[in-house]
């Protein structure tokens, strides 16, 4: 009868150990109103997304002994057969984090456009109902060459707030008289937390 | 030998005895096995590390992504002057 005991008592132990090693927990019963607080932790989540995710501009023709330049954000187009665009592409921080943004191209101006000296130009700027999207060092303040290296756009912060969340990203295309044929190129927006 | 069986009387006294060890024993027996089970279980849990909390913060670094921008270069229209002198020829 000892030994039993002895066992039973070991057995216990070992269940109660086991118990506190798997997480069980003690529970009771509420026996009075009493009242609690419900909390909720969110955490950062870093999205972008292109709201305007292509921008055409068109088709046409380069006045001979000319180079082309095509200006999305001016709408214009000098030396320029086809009509003028106007659009641009639109990036929104869809995250609830500020970012910094970087920008690049998969083609080098030559590999999208083709011809002699070529030359693709991109401009950052707020929506222009969104002031404050975009802050810090801008690599594309104003036109600058893109190439195929991430360059910074938004160094300071791509903001994530509804209110100014959207830049608009402009390009100015240089195409020379000898180049031809329909040509397109992707662009690439990389965001990292701020 | 000379063997005696018991009494009666005797059984009678033993038969509930013998049945408390018994149920003594199966309860042991019981708790034995549920404490080996659980023992085996916590082992298990804390090897695999499987009971651990999960981390479920997402990284906030972006993926890439992507937009296209086109033009569609067109042949330079070639004017043919000569066309236009009246009795020119090709």
């Amino acid at each position: 009868m000892k030994t039993e005991q002895a066992v039973s008592y070991v057995a216990i132990a070992v269940i109660a150990v086991s118990l506190f090693f798997i997480g069980a927990e003690l529970t009771g019963f509420a026996t009075y109103n009493d009242t609690a607080e419900v909390n909720v932790t969110i955490d950062a989540s870093a999205g972008i997304s292109f709201s305007t995710a292509i921008l055409d501009f068109g088709s046409g023709a380069v006045t001979p002994g000319h180079s082309a330049v095509l200006d999305s954000n001016a709408g214009t187009g000098t030396y320029w057969s086809g009509s003028n665009t106007s659009s641009q592409l639109v990036l929104e921080n869809i995250g609830n984090v500020n970012l910094t943004l970087q920008l690049k191209t998969n083609n080098t101006a030559t590999q999208f456009i083709g011809g002699t000296n070529p030359l693709v130009q991109a401009k950052v700027t707020n929506k222009s109902e969104e002031p404050g999207a975009c802050t810090g060092t801008n690599a594309f303040d104003d036109y600058a060459e893109i190439n195929t290296t991430l360059q910074t756009a938004c160094g300071g912060a791509f903001a994530y707030e509804t209110a100014y969340d959207q830049i608009d990203i402009n390009f100015k295309l240089t195409i020379p008289s000898n180049a031809l044929g329909t040509r397109t190129t992707l662009i690439t927006a990389v965001g990292t937390d701020a | 030998m000379n063997f005696r069986p018991p009494k009666k009387e005797n059984i009678y006294i033993l038969k509930p005895i013998l049945r408390n060890i018994m149920e003594n024993k199966k309860r042991v027996t019981v708790l034995v096995v549920i404490a080996l089970i659980l023992a085996v279980t916590a082992i298990a849990l804390n090897t695999t590390d499987s009971s651990s909390e999960v981390p479920t913060t997402t990284q906030a670094n972006t993926a890439p992504t992507g937009a296209v921008i086109g033009v569609t270069i067109l042949p330079n229209e070639v004017e043919d002057k000569g066309a236009e002198v009246p009795g020119a020829q090709a």
